[in-house]
């Protein structure tokens, strides 16, 4: 069924529901019509045919009726009187004058019985052309005692309607005998005497049922007792034929059952598939018999013209349902079609469309129906597609003209700024690391660094106001002014002075930048800077994070021939410059809240020990993190200088010497120390001696304080300082445990032999023997011991 | 003069040629006039002028079935078909009657009763009303009722079975080729009723043949022979034409005003076909042998209808 | 401290290069008992190289004699410098121990 309705157009899936539902309600309706008016024309004919062969039967019962009339008053006659010939033949002679439906009339003695001699005796009148002519019955050749009409009366007693037969004598007429016996009383006893007869013709017979009308084509017949056929419209057949000949000649053994329900005096009608052998048409034979001879009468109803009417109808109705069927088809095909017409040349329109012909005409449709609906949504959406392609071309063109221009800005940028790194891979001084992480729409930050000479290097680094072509450009701009108008030897407030004032003079737009230069000694350490406006920047010197001073002049750009100042400091060696724009410090994360400066100062100070390629990728991955999901809204730029430069001559090297240790209680972690000391000490150009000294004080004090101060899971932490100065070497041991003062133990005595020798107490007796100085104090929950060793 | 001789000649020559039957032999068969329809081999002889192709114009002469072998001592016509028994009798009782063709070699006699009447077995049948055949046909009620014991009234019907169906009688004779097909076109179904051949009851006797007075046979020996062999010639015909017979002798039938239906001369002819023996390449049709003579003429006089056996050659006559 | 071992017929002689502290006295006690355990009792500590030790190094000396004298042997010095002579002289433990002037006075030592 699907495979049917797959792929078929609408108007044949209508024409397949509607018709299939038509056709059904149609038969159902049909077919219980049909059967209801064939039941209700069975009735129908069932009864007229009934009263029809009955009628007919009762016209043929008085035919009958009236030649028994003639035997049964002569035999009542013949009981009661005594004829001779002559009385007889006038009595015969006068009744068949009387009745001329009559044919002839005997009276036929039994033998011997009239006359004493004479066998045969019997009286006969019979209608001739020329009138009543008289005979006598009887002869060698014709012996009546064995004739039905005399024979079966006398042995039934009873009167007998004799099998037609052809009258021999005149003409052919086909003729049946009423006999009757008659008797005598003898002796009391009812003694048979003869047989009276009347017959009749047939053809008064033949005459009514021919008169039987039954449709068109329709007939009548009569069969005797014995089903010989009596009368019928084909005269061959009469005498000739029986019910039950024809039956056998048809092979139907229907007929001849039909014909023994007839003989034996049924009233009914057989409906078999019979057809009828005269009009070999299919029919229905309906029966009624005659009682008074056991005859029967049977009428044929051709079942076309019973049907006829019933068939006619039928066939009318089938007709004009045949024209509602194609009607309601016409009627489909029409209203789908107003449908699938608009529909289709829509959905060719549409499929144009879909190919990208955007421009084609749709067809309009009036109609307000729901077809007409759809065609006015498709037209809009057409015009709306025209115009949303049109606007997108429009606005995808503008787009690409800004992204072309945006990347203008950005490469402009990008060239600008030196890219390569390490810088100066030969220059071990400084190690410098910078990074520009532009935002699309160009934030106009610039960074720059270069040798003005062998010694001395410049660092800038600035932010532009305002986005885009602009703003790049006057990074250009100014980063150019930065390197033309660089001199070697001025001072960074000169340089930043004239470059804004080149700034200012064609400032059409009223930009500015803000703007930090810096120029480094390499050799000393020394650095001049400049800041116009721009964040300070971070210094990382010995622990700790401080920036430079504050401005020193506008922002470039804004006001000609304003003074600028500058500060000067000086790096020492592993010192850590930070540069920055608010790029970093601006960035926004999710909640709304800022990078700020207190993060960036906390990560400078976790990570000062990076080196600045690392710290600062560090950073803007940490700026990054901050502002995930954000978008970048301004260029982050970071610049970062490590001084690596050793401060020349030992008078300025370094006398204080501080470690942080942690440790548990485990005095293997001496042992580095032990051996930085050996190196100090060398360099702080100590003997030997008082190294060796000072190693053995600092071992047994330090073995101690762990042994006795620390717990056993504690991991304690132990500051030592030692400070070389004016020959002495001061030590300060501070740690976090428990109260312990080393100096109270008791000195152990000088032994005499080893198994003398008392446990503890001997390292700080010798502490206390080779240190010049020691003291011990407790103060913030911490031990503090202090010693000295002069190193003279 | 020769020339008016010559033409008289050529003319009696012509006469000759165009009307052979001038030179026929007038012959005559005795027929039954209420069981014409079965002398349907003589009428199709007749018919299809086998007859006249022998030179022989035979004259169909009517006569009541039972006072046929009267009609033919009293030459009323030459030739009769008899039954064997009774043409027995006849001859032992010193008839000089000869047999030239035996047609039927098989009994068809049988009594009906209807089995309504409650008769189912012979033993049934005594005392009771019987319809009988008189003349001709008497032999056989006779032989039945002594041979079977049976003491039945009889009475006389004629060829009507009509007292029969009408339960005039208890019983009644009929013959299997015709009567009894005749009871069964009136409706009632062979189921219906009980019969009793005479085959059963050991009298299977041959039945027709073709006879004539010995005096005739002896003085037109051929005409005699050209008879019986056209006749048997057609009855051959009849047995292999069965189609076209039926045809020529329901139309000669009719003619004759005689009441005649297809299904029953079918039934005739196709039961007729079966008692004579008849086979089609054989030469022994129409032959009455020695031993079917020797059992039927012994049956009679065990019977005590003959005294003695005539003699066969005497009695048949067969063809050289 | 790394400590070389030479022999002669039944005496050890443990050249010490090193700081004997309290880094290294574990190590210095497992090669004082291993030669016990191998029988050798009369042990010469060569301290040319020693460069330091401090009370953790005497206390493991102590244990050192406290373990041979009941085997009936002992451990003997030579070539203290001044730095490790102090440390001796301050606790006095240079009575405990026979400090020699060199290598052959201590085997001599031993000889006899």
């Amino acid at each position: 069924m699907k495979k049917l309705l797959k792929n078929r157009p609408i108007t044949f899936k209508m024409i397949l529901f509607i018709c299939s539902g038509v056709l059904l309600t149609f038969i159902v309706i049909f077919s219980y019509s049909y059967f209801v008016s064939k039941d209700i024309l069975n009735k129908t004919i069932d009864t007229n045919a009934n009263l029809l062969t009955a009628k007919t039967a009762a016209e043929i019962d008085i035919v009958l009726a009236d030649v028994e009339k003639v035997p049964q008053s002569l035999s009542l006659l013949l009981s009661e009187n005594e004829y001779n010939e002559e009385q007889l033949f006038t009595l015969i002679r006068l009744f068949l004058k009387n009745n001329p439906q009559v044919f002839g009339i005997a009276i036929a003695y039994e033998p011997y019985t009239f006359n004493r001699s004479r066998y045969y005796y019997s009286p006969y009148v019979y209608h001739d052309n020329a009138g009543i002519q008289s005979s006598f019955l009887g002869s060698d050749d014709y012996n009546y005692t064995q004739m039905d009409w005399f024979q079966i009366p006398r042995e039934l007693n009873k009167a007998y309607w004799t099998e037609p037969y052809y009258d021999e004598g005149g003409g052919n007429i086909l003729m049946s005998t009423f006999s009757m016996p008659f008797y005598k009383m003898e002796n009391g006893k009812k003694v048979f005497r003869g047989i009276v007869t009347s017959d009749v013709s047939l053809e008064r017979l033949t005459q009514i049922i021919s008169n039987v009308r039954v449709y068109e084509t329709g007939y009548s017949f009569v069969v005797s007792r014995f089903g010989t056929i009596v009368a019928h419209p084909v005269k061959e057949k009469v005498v000739n034929e029986s019910i039950f000949s024809l039956a056998e000649e048809g092979k139907s053994p229907e007929l001849r059952e039909m014909g023994r329900m007839m003989t034996s005096g049924k009233t009914g009608a057989a409906k078999f598939s019979y057809h009828d052998l005269l009009t070999g048409k299919l029919s229905w034979i309906f029966y009624a018999p005659i009682n008074r001879n056991g005859w029967s009468v049977a009428v044929i109803y051709p079942l076309d013209e019973l049907m006829a009417d019933v068939n006619r109808l039928s066939a009318f109705i089938l007709f004009l349902a045949i024209c509602g069927v194609v009607l309601l088809v016409g009627v489909i095909i029409f209203v789908s079609s107003s449908i699938t017409k608009p529909l289709r040349s829509l959905a060719g329109a549409v499929k144009n469309m879909a190919g990208g012909d955007f421009a084609i005409e749709l067809q309009r449709i009036d109609d307000k129906d729901e077809v007409g609906e759809l065609n006015r949504s498709f037209i809009s959406m057409q015009s709306a597609i025209q115009e949303y392609i049109k606007n997108l071309t429009k606005a995808t063109a503008e787009k690409e003209k800004i992204e072309s221009e945006l990347r203008i800005a950005h490469e402009i940028q990008m060239s600008i700024i030196p890219k390569y790194f390490p810088a100066f891979p030969d220059r071990s001084e400084i190690d410098l690391f910078a990074s520009l992480i532009p935002v699309k729409a160009v934030g106009g930050d610039l960074y720059d660094f270069f040798f003005i000479d062998e010694d001395h290097l410049c660092l800038a680094i600035g932010d532009v106001s305002g986005k885009g072509v602009p703003a790049a450009l006057f990074m250009a701009v100014t980063r150019t002014l930065l390197r033309a108008r660089f001199v070697k030897g001025q001072h960074p407030q000169q340089i930043v002075s004239i470059i804004n004032d080149d700034l200012c003079r064609d400032n059409s737009q009223k930009m500015f930048v803000t703007f930090f230069l810096g120029i480094l000694n390499v050799k000393t350490g020394e650095f001049d800077y400049c800041n116009a406006g721009h964040n300070q920047p971070y210094l990382y010197s010995d622990g700790e994070l401080t920036q430079l001073e504050m401005f020193h002049g506008f922002p470039l750009g804004i006001k000609s021939n304003t003074t600028y100042r500058s500060a000067k400091t000086t790096l020492k060696k592993d010192d850590l410059l930070v540069c920055y724009t608010d790029g970093v410090t601006e960035a926004e994360d999710a909640n709304g809240g800022f990078f700020e400066d207190a993060q960036l100062e906390k990560l400078l100070l976790e990570n000062n020990q990076l080196n600045p390629s690392e710290l600062i990728p560090m950073i803007i991955t940490a700026v990054n993190n901050f502002s995930v999901g954000i978008e970048q809204s301004d260029d982050i730029t970071l610049l970062a200088l490590r001084y690596l430069q050793d401060e020349p001559g030992l008078e300025t090297a370094a006398t204080f010497f501080r470690y942080t240790i942690r440790i548990r209680q485990n005095v293997a972690e001496l042992q580095a120390i032990q051996n930085e000391l050996d190196s100090l000490f060398t360099l702080w150009k100590i003997s030997e001696e008082v190294i060796n000294d000072y190693q053995l004080a600092f071992e047994e004090l330090l073995t101690n304080i762990i042994y006795y101060a620390f717990a056993a899971d504690d991991e304690n932490i132990i500051t030592i300082s030692i400070n070389f100065e004016d020959g002495e070497i001061r030590t300060q041991i501070e740690d976090d445990g428990l109260e312990f003062n080393p100096l109270n133990t008791e000195d152990p005595s000088i032994p005499k032999s080893i198994h003398g020798v008392k446990p503890g107490g001997l390292g700080i007796f010798i502490c206390k023997k080779i240190l010049d100085k020691i003291e011990y104090t407790r103060k913030d929950g911490k031990n503090i011991l202090t010693f000295s060793k002069f190193s003279s | 003069m020769i020339q008016s001789l010559k033409t008289l000649m050529l003319c009696l020559c012509y006469i000759s040629f165009v009307f052979p039957q001038q030179n026929l032999f007038k012959t005559s068969l005795l027929v039954s006039n209420k069981q014409l329809t079965q002398f349907a081999g003589f009428i199709i002889a007749k018919e299809k002028g086998l007859y006249q192709k022998k030179g022989l114009d035979v004259e169909f002469v009517f006569v009541d079935r039972t006072k046929t072998s009267a009609a033919l001592l009293n030459k009323k016509a030459d030739f009769a078909a008899l039954l064997l028994p009774t043409a027995i009798e006849l001859a032992g009782r010193g008839e000089k009657i000869v047999n030239t063709a035996q047609l039927l070699q098989k009994s068809s006699f049988l009594f009906l009763a209807k089995k309504s009447t409650g008769i189912e077995k012979l033993a049934d049948l005594q005392g009771k009303k019987a319809g009988v055949w008189d003349g001709d046909m008497s032999i056989y009620t006779r032989a039945f009722m002594k041979k079977t014991h049976s003491v039945l009234i009889p009475v006389n019907t004629g060829s009507s079975t009509n007292l029969f169906l009408m339960d005039g009688v208890d019983i009644a004779i009929a013959r299997s080729f015709d009567e009894y097909h005749t009871i069964t076109s009136t409706g009632v179904n062979s189921g219906e009723l009980t019969s009793f051949s005479f085959k059963d009851s050991g009298l299977d006797f041959p039945e027709e043949g073709i006879y004539c007075l010995e005096e005739k046979y002896i003085n037109n020996p051929k005409q005699c022979r050209d008879f019986t062999d056209a006749s048997l010639e057609g009855w051959r015909y009849a047995y292999t034409h069965p189609e076209e017979s039926a045809a020529i002798l329901i139309k000669y039938l009719q003619l004759k005003n005689f009441p005649v239906n297809k299904p029953h001369l079918e039934w005739m002819l196709g039961l007729l076909f079966e008692n004579s023996l008849f086979k089609e390449n054989s030469s022994v049709f129409g032959n009455l042998t020695e031993m079917s003579y020797e059992y039927t003429a012994k049956q009679l006089l065990a019977l005590g209808f003959i005294k003695s056996i005539p003699p066969y050659k005497v009695f048949f006559r067969k063809a050289e | 401290m790394i400590i070389n071992t030479s022999r002669q017929g039944e005496i050890v002689i443990l050249d010490l290069d090193g700081r004997l502290d309290i880094h290294s006295t574990e190590g210095f006690k497992n090669t004082i008992q291993t030669l016990i355990d191998g029988g050798f009792t009369k042990i010469i500590l060569d301290c040319n190289k020693l460069s330091f030790i401090s009370s953790a190094g005497l206390r493991i000396l102590i244990v050192a004699q406290g373990n041979l004298e009941p085997k009936g042997g002992e451990v003997c010095f030579f070539g203290f410098n001044s730095n490790t002579r102090k440390i001796f002289d301050i606790t006095g433990y240079c009575n405990l121990f026979k400090i020699f002037e060199n290598r052959l006075a201590a085997i001599e030592y031993f000889t006899k």
